[in-house]
């Protein structure tokens, strides 16, 4: 009786019982637990003899240990640290080992451990995670101090005096022609570093998820035409100072709304930063084309040059923060990161390919407002469509 | 000694271990190999996880049972004693978490003081966040330089986790003289 409600116990427990007979053989005593029928070796049953390191690869070493307390027959035992073993269902589970001898015989109980792991497993894994969230916060913040001495240091000072400047040689009388030329050609340039210092700021905000506020309402999203219009006004100077001309290109051209998720000032400076680039790299007589194309559930916008195109090198680097070409130094490499980040926080897609005519295509995809699904928590640690080499989804 | 076992039609089986800081992706990377699935959400593992893949190298069917080792932390240690009778092992960092890569090279330091000279792939995992890498080329350089054998992986999309794990294999096999040679001294030996 006191045998039968022992077996009931240990079965009801999920551990099963293995006499040792020679070596790595033993005898299953009793009946085995539920999980024992569906182990990825073959399931166990009454009485069968296996080699238990055939069944449990992990117990081949476990078993050494084991040996030495079933040699010492001082009453003591030893536990195994858990292991876990993907069961023919597919399901994992964890385990456990424990040797002792008793009765002068040489016993090995191997537990399917439940609730008890599981909660170790929770401790442990948001120990983890709450760790790599402290390493990535101290990554970010460690960078974001670089950019805040690059920002206040190199930029912000001489930019001002330099605005002054202009504004006063504007106001001066007498001056030729030529020479106004080149102090709206200097105001441009302050514009563009000014610019690129608010990006800065933008981009600490937007790390730091302050920038959670954007428009997925059809009445107060921004019309993507409207904002390409105005960056184009802003660079027609220096697209006929570089003697690069521009066009416009609609798809389809009698579309009355060109509305998509995002906030306005933002999608502008994507805009600029997009041209910016391609006008950077196209060289003088030839064309910059931006093309606004309807889909179905989004609008895609594209930049096209017909510059050198991309350094093979840096094409899985493009958008990243503080990259930039061997070709054309100078910048501080953070346009294409911002349009990274705004777009990812706006849940769309960004990309680049190789345009068939030379030159390159510098894409992107934002939802239409309406249909905008609710945004999911982005990761700062997901993928960006399109970034890898031929790794363009979605495009034609 | 590393010991090798024949299932049926002369199946080699090797034992292969996966070591690493915690959260490079050692789990990610066994899951991607031998069920082709990925999951972005974070799966720490307690002690050890054992699985199986059947698979071709070089004409010669190779059974690996992988030793899927807990990362070290804080809150864990990694169990050397476990490469006993390994093969071979996969040394698994975060191209993003340059602290992760001077943990390999500590790991495979201790990993050669346990258990001797076993033949090993770099794993520079997570290679689809290229762009937000702090390990840099000459890192990885640095490694090569050593003769080890280094391989950018993505568990994410897949990138080269194949051609890893084959690649270890084929160092072990080649190791021991070509496979069928090898095959015919292990079966007189086992």
């Amino acid at each position: 009786m006191n045998q039968e409600l022992c077996q009931v116990l240990v079965q009801s427990e999920g551990i099963l019982v293995l006499v040792r007979l020679e070596g790595n053989r033993f005898r299953v005593a009793g009946h085995p637990p539920g999980w024992a029928a569906v182990l990825a070796h073959g399931g166990l049953h009454a009485d069968q003899e296996v080699d238990a390191a055939e069944v449990f690869v992990f117990l081949e070493l476990f078993l050494r240990e084991a040996a030495i307390v079933w040699e010492a027959n001082d009453g003591s035992s030893v536990t195994s640290e858990p292991w876990t073993e993907t069961l023919a269902t597919r399901e994992e589970l964890a385990f456990t080992a424990t040797a002792r001898k008793i009765g002068g015989k040489e016993i090995l109980l191997v537990r399917g451990l439940g609730v008890d792991f599981d909660e170790r497993y929770k401790v442990l894994r948001k120990a983890r995670e709450l760790a790599l969230s402290h390493e990535k916060l101290l990554k970010e913040t460690s960078e974001k101090e670089t950019l805040l001495h690059c920002l206040v240091h190199d930029i912000a000072g001489p930019l001002t005096t330099v605005a002054n400047c202009f504004q006063l040689l504007e106001a001066e009388q007498g001056l030729s022609e030529a020479g106004r030329g080149l102090v709206r050609l200097g105001r441009s340039a302050t514009h563009r570093q000014h610019t690129m210092l608010r990006e800065m700021l933008d981009l600490f905000a937007a790390e730091l998820s302050t920038l959670d506020q954007f428009s997925v309402d059809v009445a107060t999203a921004p019309e993507v035409l409207d904002c390409a219009h105005v960056v184009l006004r802003s660079l027609r100077h220096s697209f006929d100072m570089k003697g690069v001309s521009f066009q416009l290109l609609l798809s389809p051209p009698a579309l009355s709304v060109w509305k998509v998720v995002g906030q306005r000032e933002k999608l502008e400076r994507i805009l600029y930063n997009l041209l910016d680039n391609a006008l950077r790299h196209a060289p003088p007589g030839t064309t910059v084309t931006l093309r606004l194309e309807e889909e179905e559930r989004a609008i895609r916008v594209s930049v096209v040059d017909q510059g050198p195109g991309v350094e093979a090198e840096m094409s899985n680097r493009l958008f990243g923060r503080f990259q930039q070409g061997e070709r054309t130094k100078g910048k501080v490499g953070l346009g294409l990161f911002f349009c990274r980040t705004m777009i990812k926080h706006w849940s769309g897609e960004i990309g680049h390919e190789p345009d068939p005519r030379g030159g390159t295509c510098f894409w992107f995809r934002l939802s239409k407002p309406d249909f905008a699904s609710p945004r999911e928590e982005t990761r700062g640690d997901a993928a960006v469509p399109g970034e890898g080499p031929g790794d363009t989804p979605g495009n034609p | 000694m590393q010991r090798y076992q024949w299932e049926g039609n002369a199946m080699i089986q090797l034992k292969i271990c996966l070591l690493g800081s915690f959260a490079v992706g050692k789990t990610s990377l066994v899951a991607r190999f031998s069920r082709g699935i990925f999951s972005d959400k974070y799966l720490a593992t307690l002690g050890v996880k054992i699985d199986r893949k059947r698979i071709q190298v070089d004409g010669t069917a190779v059974t690996l049972i992988l030793w899927d080792m807990a990362g070290e932390d804080e809150f864990a240690k990694v169990q050397m004693s476990y490469l006993t009778g390994a093969a071979g092992y996969l040394l698994v960092f975060d191209g993003t978490r340059k602290l992760t890569f001077d943990q390999a090279l500590i790991l495979e330091e201790r990993a050669r003081t346990t258990v001797g000279a076993l033949p090993f792939v770099v794993l520079a995992n997570k290679a689809d966040l290229e762009d937000q890498w702090e390990v840099s080329a000459g890192d990885i350089k640095a490694l090569t330089a050593r003769k080890w054998l280094v391989q950018k992986t993505s568990a994410k999309t897949g990138e080269d986790v194949d051609g890893a794990f084959e690649k270890l294999v084929r160092g072990i096999l080649s190791r021991r003289g070509s496979s069928a040679g090898t095959q015919a001294q292990d079966s007189a030996e086992s």
